[in-house]
């Protein structure tokens, strides 16, 4: 028997976030994080903001891509249509969802700007990343910027009236920022200035915005090598009024009194080609200190850790439209005849083959969303528990669900764009069909906030070694709790959940032998694996609240019977790894 | 008149992606765990409304659903658009066109709006009849199928859509209107809008304590999917053709 194509996108997050807000409530045990939720509100915003992104930005998804974006006499153009959409989001406030309203945002929890924020990526990824990097922007300032900055700078921010990028990369500093050499030294008038060149900087320049806030990483002129000179210093497109004198007499200046800031490249991608990835040239450009020296690189990873969080939140949004164009073919594309019907071409979503195909995108796309509306939820309560030890608490599980949301839902993401591909056949290679631009669009979540195998470093190395592994196992150990007493799909999670823990100390005592090495080369294997498991128990708690829903708990049990054994069979390659000695 | 209240009609109904599904018993349409949404004709009414009130034409707008109590989704989405207040009848099962005709008549007895605006039919069961019920209840004057409304003092002049082109009618007031696709875009709603909507009042109000008593009046006997298209083949001449419509026995 084939199944009936998923519900819609709209209530999927609605029931995920409902979902997930109780998951996340049993695991930490504190007060119901479902009272965030109000479920008319949450209809409301969803469905509001769905017809928003399908009408407004999803027909700009293709043109875009076509016609990428181009250096125009005031700078860099983004597509046709592009300035106007992008008024309208501002004009609507989606981008201030999440923010306090002290701030100029709504106040609304984090996981319901993350349905969002997914609503608008699956119309349009590369308009969407605009707001993504605006918000992380703002998160940087929230937590880092003085009174002054703040006051200036948030209001416009958080609704998206003025822009951010995070300029980090340079030529010969990619995954390695300490090599970072981007200069900063005070003039005679005692202003600060800087110099450099940043590359692969998403939004760099684009005709969106009045004006754009660089938040840059730069070396104080004589503060030290390695991360210990670097600070973060917030270098705006344009100067305002009262900038201007300070910011004068260095670099070109026109009437809207432009910083020493410019595109000087735009580069040519596999995808995302609506976003403008800039080349920016720091001439001399009037800044503001936003750290002190050294301060630099645990500032720009603490917006890092919001930006990781909505990479892949971009990429499940991919995901999401990806797989709906794959249900919408193999419900009417008409080829062969199915086993179990008699007559006629059957469409294709009859043939066995494709169902595998169709669930096994949705297996990944639902226990993705459970996976990162957890870590979302972590931040919430880490944001706004009453109690200093649930919010610490909380704290600690989003910093370590940061890197295995990012790398397994951008994995699974690409995974499932592919999928769809090959459920479109021949016609999902055609370019005009749109369909092959969702994978070369989500590929380079797996590359950009920190490539995937940075994330599984910073698991294994940071995450996890740092404190002996007490975050993990507690988390692991509260999953087996909640999942015996909540789920009626529970063996396959207890058995990932010894696993587990059985690697993690295995782990622990691997690295003490100075068997590093092998620990690095199976984290991919240990972030894949912890990933599966707490989809698997995603899908387990979705399918206790979802009650009726005879194809939940079909899909809560695939997703154990797919993942449950990969997890094992992991293990068994470090375990031979290990025992082997040397790779 | 521009203190006049406009009344405006907004029916839960399964949303116009929804690939919908008749239920195994043949007792209905699947509605369980399916996306539901104000129905699109009435949200062109409702942007009417708030045009005319935006207009100066009108004080207040209120948004009116009849249905079960999850309804108040729609009636919030009502208010986000820019409704001042939300009245939900609810009613112990779905009501036929009849009943909700008598509900908005007592509704209209109550708050003595100077309009009823109402969509020309509802996409779930595309009855359109509760429009015409409602005027003929009230004994008011009505203009259906308005693809254009313009208010002059207590009347109004109506472009109506019909089969044979576009009639345009004046109207005295009050009147019940019902509206068609072509009438206006309802707006994007903003999402500060939908976090005022929250403070917005709901009156929620039982169909039994406006009198009305009976909700339906037709026995549904049978829902099914439509029988699947019988597949075609061309025929070589019209003698062909009147031969094979013969042995069918359509001529």
């Amino acid at each position: 028997m084939f199944q009936e194509p998923p519900q819609s996108h709209t209530v999927l997050l609605g029931e995920a976030l409902q979902s997930s807000a109780a998951q996340v409530t049993a695991l930490l045990q504190v007060a119901g994080m479902g009272e965030y939720l109000a479920a008319d509100l949450t209809a409301a915003v969803l469905d509001q903001a769905q017809r928003f992104a399908s009408e407004k930005l999803a027909p700009l998804r293709r043109s875009g891509d076509e016609s990428g974006c181009r250096m125009g006499p005031q700078g860099v153009e983004t597509p046709a249509g592009w300035p106007q959409a992008y008024q309208d989001l501002v004009s609507a406030e989606w981008l201030a969802l999440g923010f306090p309203e002290a701030m100029g945002g709504q106040g609304l929890p984090w996981p319901l700007a993350c349905a969002v924020h997914e609503l608008l990526a699956k119309a349009n990824m590369a308009f969407a990343l605009s707001g993504i990097l605006t918000n992380g922007a703002c998160h940087l300032l929230q937590a880092f910027g003085s009174p002054a900055v703040k006051e200036r700078y948030l209001p416009r921010l958080v609704t998206g009236r003025w822009s951010g990028t995070m300029c980090l990369t340079e030529p010969q500093a990619g995954s390695d920022l300490r090599l970072v050499r981007a200069l900063v030294r005070q003039d005679q008038q005692g202003n600060w200035r800087l110099w450099g060149t940043k590359i692969f900087i998403s939004y760099g320049e684009h005709d969106l915005t009045e004006n754009i806030v660089h938040l840059v990483l730069a070396r104080q002129e004589g503060a030290g090598e390695g991360h210990a000179g670097l600070g973060v210093y917030l270098v705006p497109r344009f100067l305002e009024q009262d900038q201007v004198a300070e910011g004068q007499g260095s670099g070109p200046t026109d009437s809207r009194k432009a910083n020493a800031v410019r595109c000087t490249r735009l580069e040519n991608k596999m995808g995302l080609h609506g976003s403008p990835t800039c080349e920016l040239l720091f001439d001399g450009a009037w800044c503001i200190p936003l750290t002190q020296p050294g301060d630099g690189l645990a500032v720009m990873f603490s917006m890092m850790n919001l930006e990781r969080l909505l990479v892949a939140v971009q990429a499940l949004g991919v995901a999401q439209g990806a797989m709906e164009q794959a249900w919408d073919y193999a419900m009417t594309r008409c080829q062969g005849r199915a086993s179990h019907a008699t007559e006629g071409a059957a469409p294709i979503v009859e043939h066995a083959d494709v169902q595998r195909m169709l669930r096994h995108m949705e297996i990944l796309v639902g226990g993705c969303r459970m996976l990162l509306l957890q870590a979302a939820w972590m931040l919430e309560v880490a944001d706004h528990a009453p109690q200093e030890a649930a919010r610490h608490k909380a704290r600690a599980r989003f910093e370590l669900l940061v890197p295995v949301v990012k790398s397994f839902v951008t994995d699974a993401a690409i995974d499932v764009a592919d999928t769809a591909i090959q459920v479109w056949g021949g016609q999902g290679y055609i370019r005009d069909n749109g369909i092959e631009q969702y994978l070369r669009d989500v590929r380079v979540t797996a590359i950009y906030e920190g490539t995937n195998g940075i994330q599984a470093m910073d698991l294994v190395r940071r995450k996890i070694a740092r404190d002996k592994g007490a975050v993990v196992r507690a988390l692991l150990d509260d999953v087996d709790r909640d999942i015996s007493t909540t789920s009626p799909v529970e063996n396959g999670i207890r058995k990932g959940v010894s696993v587990l823990q059985d690697w993690i100390a295995a782990m622990g005592d691997a690295l003490g032998q100075g068997k590093g090495f092998v620990v690095e080369y199976c984290a991919a294997d240990l972030l894949r694996s912890l990933g599966a498991l707490l989809a698997c128990a995603g899908w387990a708690r979705l399918a206790t609240d979802a009650g009726a829903a005879s194809r939940v708990r079909l899909l809560a049990n695939e997703a154990q019977l797919t993942w449950i054994p990969l997890i094992a069979a992991s293990h068994e390659r470090f375990k031979s790894l290990l025992a082997q000695g040397s790779l | 008149m521009s203190d006049m209240k406009i009344m405006v009609g907004v029916k839960r109904v399964i949303d116009y992606n929804v690939r919908v599904q008749v239920k195994s018993d043949g007792s209905g349409v699947v509605t369980d765990g399916v996306k539901m949404s104000i129905n699109p004709f009435d949200e062109i009414a409702l942007e009417e409304a708030l045009r005319l009130k935006e207009a100066g034409k009108a004080a207040e707008v209120i948004a009116v659903s009849v249905g079960p109590s999850q309804a108040q989704e729609q009636l919030r989405t009502a208010l986000a658009m820019g409704a001042d207040r939300g009245i939900l009848v609810t009613t112990a099962e779905q009501p036929q066109p009849l009943a909700v005709a008598k509900i908005f008549a007592a509704l209209y007895a109550k708050e003595q709006p100077g309009l009823v605006i109402l969509g020309k039919q509802a996409i779930d069961d595309d009855a359109g009849q509760v429009p015409q019920m409602l005027a003929g209840l009230l004994d008011v004057a009505q203009a259906t199928n308005a693809s254009k409304v313009e208010l002059e003092g207590e009347s109004a002049r109506v472009t109506r859509e019909i089969d044979t082109g576009i009639e345009v009618i004046e109207i005295r007031l009050p009147a019940v209107l019902s509206v068609d696709l072509r009438l206006n875009e309802p707006r994007y709603v903003k999402l500060p809008d939908i976090m005022k909507a929250k403070k917005k009042p709901i009156e929620t109000i039982d169909a039994q304590a406006l009198g009305v008593e009976r909700l339906t009046f037709l026995r549904v006997i049978k829902t099914s999917t439509p029988p699947a298209r019988q597949g075609g083949h061309k025929v070589g001449s019209v003698e062909e053709l009147v031969q094979e419509l013969k042995q069918r026995g359509f001529v």
